[in-house]
C-alpha cells in the first residue's frame, strides 16, 4: 500500500473511530496517552493514574500478556459503544480504545428483530402445542406434516361433538358464565381426542371437530376404535363436570357425538397470513349430520365405523335416520356410553395417543 | 475494597439486564430490549465482615447466530447462569455455556438462576428438571426479576461463595 492510501485510512480510522492508545506499565499506571479521550468521558484519566480506577472494564485483565485480547461493543456509562483490544508490549501493555457507535446501531436492530422473532416463534410454537399437541406441533414446526399440504385423500375418521342446548344456555347466562363453562367442557371433551391420538380441527363455539387416522398415535387401534374410547371418555368427562357443577347449584348439560368414517381430502388452506388445516368430503358432513341427531350423551356412529370396531360393536343399536340432504333413511348405529358394558369395563380403544395436554 | 468481576450469562431474553437492573436500580420493564456486547455496572455489598465492589458484567445472549465469547470471562471470579423457566431451551443453552465457561476460566463459583419465578404456571422448566439440577449438585435459584424475588439473594450468595474460594 502507498504512502497516500495509508494516509487517507489513518485520516478515516482516526475520523469515525476516535482510536486512543493507552500505555500501561506493570503495575497498572498510565505511562502515556495517545488520541482524544474527550468522546469517552473517562474523566480523570491522565499520565500517572491508575487505569483500573478510570476504565473498569480492565479490572482484572492486566499486565496483559500473551495473544492480543479484543472485548468488543463493551458499551460505557455514557451509553457510547467502544472496542477494547488488550495487547502485550515488552515490559507493558498496551490497551487500545475504537469506537464501535456506528456498527452498533445497526447490530442492535438486527439483533433485536432476530430474538423477537425467535420469542414469536417460541410463543407461536407452544400454542401449537396447547392445541394440537406436542407431536403435532413438532411437526408442524420441522415441515413434516403427515399429509401433502397441497391436498391428499386419505382414510380418516371425524368425531364432532357438541354441547347440547348450549345456545340456550348462552342466551339465558352472563358471558362470562357461558364461557365459564365452555373452557369447563372444552376440558373434558378435548383432552379424550388428544390422548387417543385426534387431531383437533377446530373448536367452534360449544363444538370440537376432530380427526383420526390422519397424525400417528402411539400403540394399537384403529382410527375407528380410538375415536370410539375417546367418545366415551369425553361421556364419562362431561358426567363428572357435571356433578361439580350440580353440587355447585348450576344446570347440568348434555353431550352428543357423531363418528364417521371414510375417505375425506385433507390439505393446508390460506393465505401467507393465516393457515389451517382443513378436512372435506361427505363423511364430514355426515359426521356433522349424526352430531345434529344424537340425544344428550347419545354417541351415534356409521356403519362403516362400526365395522372397524372388535367385541364393542355388540353394545350398539341401530337406528335408522332422516338426514338433511340424504335422500333414503340411513341406517346409524346408537350407544348410550354411560349406561353401557363400556362404561363398566373400560374404553374400547387399548391406545395411548401422543399428548395429554388440555386447554 | 475488594473488587469482584460477576458475569452474567445465558440465552438471549432470559432476564440478565432485567435482573442486573433490578438489584442495582431497583428497576423493571416488561419491555424487552436487545443486549448488544457487554454493559457493566458496579454495586458494594457487604458480606461478612468485607465490603465488596462488584463488577457485573451483563452480557449478550446466546443465540442462534452468535455464541458468547470467552474473552468477555478473563477475570472473572464467579458468574450467574441466567435460565427463562418459561422455556426449556434456555436451559440447555445455559448448562452448554456453563460447560464452556468452566473449561475456559477454570472451576469458579456460579449458581443457576431460573427467572420469571412471576410467570410460574407457564413454566416449561418442571420441577423435576430443577430436582435434577439439585441432584447433580448445581445451585438454584427461582427468582423473579419483575417482583425482586430471590434477585439480592442470588447476587450475595454468589459474592459469599466467592470470597470463599
Amino acid at each position: 500500500m502507498d504512502d497516500l492510501a495509508e494516509e487517507y485510512l489513518d485520516a478515516l480510522l482516526r475520523k469515525h473511530w476516535n482510536p486512543v492508545a493507552i500505555r500501561v506499565d506493570s503495575a497498572g499506571v498510565v505511562s502515556e496517552i495517545s488520541g482524544s479521550l474527550l468522546p469517552y468521558g473517562f474523566a480523570g484519566l491522565a499520565v500517572g493514574t491508575i487505569l483500573e480506577e478510570h476504565l473498569p472494564y480492565v479490572v482484572g485483565l492486566l499486565p496483559h500478556q500473551g495473544e492480543p485480547l479484543v472485548l468488543p461493543w463493551v458499551q460505557t456509562e455514557k451509553g457510547r459503544y467502544i472496542d477494547i483490544h488488550l495487547l502485550q508490549e515488552k515490559e507493558s501493555s498496551c490497551v487500545l480504545l475504537i469506537e464501535s457507535q456506528l456498527q452498533q446501531e445497526e447490530r442492535v436492530h438486527m439483533q433485536q428483530q432476530g430474538n423477537l422473532l425467535a420469542l414469536e416463534q417460541h410463543k407461536q410454537g407452544r400454542l401449537l402445542e396447547h392445541h394440537l399437541g406436542q407431536f403435532v406441533a413438532d411437526q408442524l414446526r420441522h415441515n413434516e406434516l403427515p399429509f401433502a399440504p397441497e391436498g391428499e385423500r386419505r382414510e380418516a375418521t371425524l368425531l364432532f361433538c357438541d354441547i347440547r342446548d348450549f345456545t340456550t344456555y348462552a342466551e339465558q347466562n352472563t358471558p362470562q358464565q357461558v364461557f365459564q363453562t365452555l373452557h369447563c367442557f372444552m376440558k373434558a371433551m378435548v383432552s379424550p381426542i388428544l390422548e387417543q391420538g385426534g387431531w383437533l380441527d377446530k373448536l367452534a363455539g360449544d363444538a370440537v371437530y376432530s380427526v383420526f387416522g390422519i397424525t400417528p398415535a402411539n400403540g394399537e387401534g384403529t382410527p375407528a376404535a380410538r375415536a370410539v374410547a375417546a367418545a366415551v371418555q369425553i361421556m364419562k368427562n362431561v358426567q363428572q363436570a357435571n356433578q361439580r357443577r350440580v353440587d355447585q347449584g348450576l344446570p347440568a348439560l348434555g353431550v352428543g357425538i357423531g363418528i364417521t368414517t371414510g375417505q375425506v381430502a385433507v390439505g393446508i388452506l390460506g393465505t401467507d397470513e393465516r393457515r389451517q388445516f382443513v378436512v372435506i368430503g361427505h363423511h364430514v358432513n355426515l359426521a356433522a349430520r349424526l352430531q345434529g341427531q344424537s340425544r344428550a350423551f347419545e354417541m351415534l356412529i356409521d356403519g362403516r365405523t362400526l365395522s372397524e370396531l372388535g367385541s364393542e360393536k355388540a353394545e350398539f343399536t341401530q337406528r335408522s335416520l332422516i338426514l338433511k340432504g340424504v335422500r333414503e333413511p340411513m341406517p346409524a348405529f346408537s350407544l348410550f356410553p354411560l349406561n353401557s358394558q363400556l362404561n363398566r369395563e373400560g374404553n374400547p380403544g387399548r391406545v395411548s395417543g401422543h399428548a395429554s395436554n388440555l386447554l | 475494597m475488594i473488587q469482584k468481576k460477576i458475569c452474567m450469562l445465558g440465552a438471549f431474553a432470559v432476564g440478565k439486564t432485567s435482573l442486573v437492573k433490578r438489584y442495582v436500580h431497583s428497576m423493571f420493564s416488561d419491555k424487552y430490549l436487545s443486549t448488544v456486547g457487554v454493559k457493566i455496572d458496579k454495586k458494594v455489598l457487604h458480606s461478612g465482615d468485607s465490603e465488596v465492589m462488584l463488577m457485573l458484567w451483563d452480557l449478550y445472549g446466546e443465540d442462534s447466530f452468535q455464541k458468547v465469547q470467552m474473552s468477555y470471562l478473563k477475570g472473572t471470579a464467579g458468574f450467574l447462569l441466567i435460565v427463562d423457566g418459561t422455556r426449556i431451551a434456555t436451559l440447555q443453552t445455559a448448562l452448554g455455556l456453563r460447560n464452556t465457561v468452566l473449561a475456559s476460566v477454570g472451576k469458579i463459583p456460579y449458581i443457576i438462576v431460573i427467572n420469571k419465578m412471576d410467570l410460574r404456571a407457564d413454566w416449561e422448566i418442571k420441577q423435576s428438571h430443577i430436582d435434577e439440577l439439585v441432584a447433580n449438585g448445581e445451585v438454584v435459584l427461582l427468582a423473579s426479576a419483575k417482583t425482586g424475588d430471590a434477585v439480592e439473594e442470588a447476587f450475595s450468595s454468589l459474592t459469599a461463595r466467592m470470597l470463599r474460594s
